[in-house]
């Protein structure tokens, strides 16, 4: 009984040795790109097109995350224009940009985020 | 005679500035040249079918001016252009407006002004509009230039409180359309387009900073304003490092394990007074005694006063300067410790500190780092270093492998700083390439280090990462672009045998 059991194991080892597969996921095996950092996060540019004023504008700039982690704040004048980078978890897709009492939640497109102080004309 | 004539000019002078002050005073005007009515929108003004024209028939002065829609409805609410809301002075309002002449006649075509007072909570803030104002247009020579002006209501001048004004073009019947220019309204300007065009209104600031209370994250502090967290205000983020470089690893990314996250303090003038790092240990699976540290990018250490928090020894390895940064190094570097177990002891079994399961756990210690730039709005020797010039991606960690200050092990194509031991690298596992901006990462591009920003829990002793997190190698091998949670809880991403608890 022994002899056979040592048979069948022989056998599953042979089998075994079969079907290791030719493209390993073990970390020790695997080879990734050469551009990939290994970073859970990402930068973003924060684009903002200033707003030509009657008299001079100046409040608080808050750049945030969709749970509500302030990342970012200064007093901006809001004639000018500026580019802020942040680092965000690589999995967001928005921001929260909050100037004077006015937040507006903006897409990351191409790690970008584009924002004008000029509003769309309307009636 | 060169004296007479020198006196009678500088009173000449004299009058001509009397006469200005008294009779120029603050006025808001619409020229229209902007071309772009959205600019004076974003700067509160309103507009009701009533949009800008460069046609060069026209425009009555340079090269744009309002144009209203068809004239066909006497309300004052159908075409319309609003002030922002301004504190009214006294004078007369002015503007030129005209008609188009493409209806058949006139047809009882007319401007209508009004005033509007704020109301709280009403829409806008707009109370109900009081009319004191109509004109009519001539049926003759309908074409022409007409300057209106008209004298503010006597119960509203010098006003101490706001009001908007409305002119509205009204008519009836046919296509007439009325061309507008030069506005000016005697007043004083007095919307907040950064809060949503309402009126100003008075800010406290206790520290006369510039930086209303309500914004301030230090409100009685003159010299501190605003709060930039890294990785953000309700997250610590987790580092790992292997310290086997520049040899290969086990690859359980727990032989130091600390949690950070970093408040980058700034003034009103957006200039980073002090960097307060709250650094966490958490584990060492090492028998190594590891330093952690990190280097601000680009910043140099005349621009820091003091380092505060960290812990060294009195006989250590590292050689600090006169500020409490490492010294000899181009840029500023802070150790946060020079050993691991100086901070948090071996607990007397298993191997290292919070990674051997079943080994008594050692409660986490938070070192409290302050780096201080300015001292009482008194900056370092070196200057002020702008919030710009320093990201979060200024903040470049390593771990130091068993107290040799040339070993110094950064996340993966993070640069050395001056005291690293470059001619290690191309050794052993290492496949670093200064020339190409390759560091610290196999031949395979693997890392020793990695930064989980959201925050993570390790492996256990001796399992691999990939072993515990189920999607590690997808998350690798897809760059990045799929599993970004790879270090999630949800079902099917770990194995958590393998993830000390």
């Amino acid at each position: 009984m022994l002899l056979g059991l040592l048979m069948l194991f022989n056998s599953c080892m042979k089998g075994y040795d079969d079907v290791i597969p030719t493209t390993s996921k073990n970390l020790k095996d695997i080879k990734v790109s050469s551009s990939f950092n290994w970073s859970t996060s990402k930068t973003v540019d924060v684009n903002i097109t200033g707003l030509p004023t009657e008299t001079p504008v100046i409040s608080t700039l808050i750049i945030s995350i969709e749970d509500g982690g302030s990342l970012y704040q200064e007093s901006h004048d809001m004639s000018q224009p500026k580019t802020i980078q942040v680092i965000v978890p690589a999995i967001m897709d928005q921001i929260k940009l909050k100037y004077g009492t006015v937040e507006y939640i903006l897409p990351i497109i191409d790690n970008s985020v584009d924002f004008s102080f000029v509003p769309v004309a309307e009636d | 005679m060169k004296i007479k004539s020198k006196y009678i000019l500088l009173s000449l002078i004299l009058i001509l500035f009397t006469v200005l002050c008294k009779t120029s005073q603050a006025q808001v005007t619409l020229n229209c040249e902007s071309g772009n009515r959205a600019i004076e929108q974003g700067n509160c003004w309103g507009f009701g079918a009533v949009t800008y024209s460069n046609a060069s028939n026209l425009v009555i002065s340079g090269s744009w001016s309002t144009k209203s829609n068809s004239l066909t409805n006497q309300s004052p609410t159908a075409c319309w252009l609003k002030t922002p809301w301004m504190l009214v002075g006294n004078g007369n309002i002015t503007f030129q407006a005209r008609l188009d002449g493409s209806g058949n006649g006139v047809q009882s075509k007319g401007i209508v002004v009004s005033y509007i007072p704020f109301v709280a909570g009403a829409s806008y803030g707009e109370g109900a509009a009081i009319q004191f104002y109509t004109y009519s247009f001539p049926a003759f020579n309908v074409t022409t230039i007409r300057d209106l002006s008209i004298p503010i209501p006597s119960e509203i001048l010098n006003s101490s409180v706001v009001y908007k004004f409305r002119v509205s073009f009204v008519g009836q019947g046919g296509n007439e359309r009325a061309y507008a220019d030069n506005f000016i309204f005697p007043g004083t300007y007095w919307s907040d387009p950064s809060s949503s065009c309402g009126p100003q209104v008075v800010v406290q600031d206790a520290d006369a900073d510039g930086v209303p209370d309500s914004q301030d994250n230090y409100p009685t502090d003159p010299y501190r304003a605003y709060n930039n967290y890294y990785p953000s205000a309700n997250t610590y983020g987790t580092l790992a490092f292997e310290d086997s470089w520049p040899h290969k690893s086990d690859y359980d990314m727990n032989d130091i394990v600390t949690d950070y996250r970093f408040i980058t303090v700034t003034n009103s003038n957006n200039n980073v007074v002090e960097v307060i790092g709250s650094i966490v240990a958490r584990a060492s699976g090492a028998s190594f005694k590891n330093g952690l540290g990190f280097q601000l990018d680009g910043i140099t250490p005349d621009k820091i006063i003091s380092v505060s928090g960290n812990h060294i020894s009195p006989s250590s390895f590292i050689s600090t300067q006169a500020n409490g940064l490492e010294a000899n190094q181009t840029y500023a570097n802070c150790i946060v410790f020079d050993d691991f177990f100086a901070v948090m002891p071996h607990p007397g079994s298993g191997l290292g500190v919070n990674t051997s399961a079943g080994a008594p756990a050692v409660p986490y210690d938070t070192l409290t780092i302050n780096i201080k730039f300015i001292n009482n709005g008194v900056p370092a020797f070196g200057g002020v270093v702008p919030i710009g010039s320093m990201s979060a991606n200024s903040f470049n960690f390593y771990i130091i492998a068993n107290q040799q200050r040339g070993t110094e092990i950064h996340l993966a194509d993070y640069v050395p700083t001056s005291l690293a031991n470059t001619s290690l690298f191309g050794t052993g596992s290492d496949d670093s390439n200064p020339a190409t901006g390759k560091y610290y990462k196999t031949a395979n591009n693997l890392p020793w280090g990695i930064n989980v920003v959201q925050g993570f829990d390790y492996p256990i002793e001796k399992s691999a990462i990939d072993g515990a997190y189920l999607h590690y190698v997808d998350w690798a091998l897809s760059s990045g672009g799929q599993y970004q949670n790879w270090y999630s809880s949800q079902e099917g991403f770990r194995n958590t045998s393998q993830i000390y608890h």
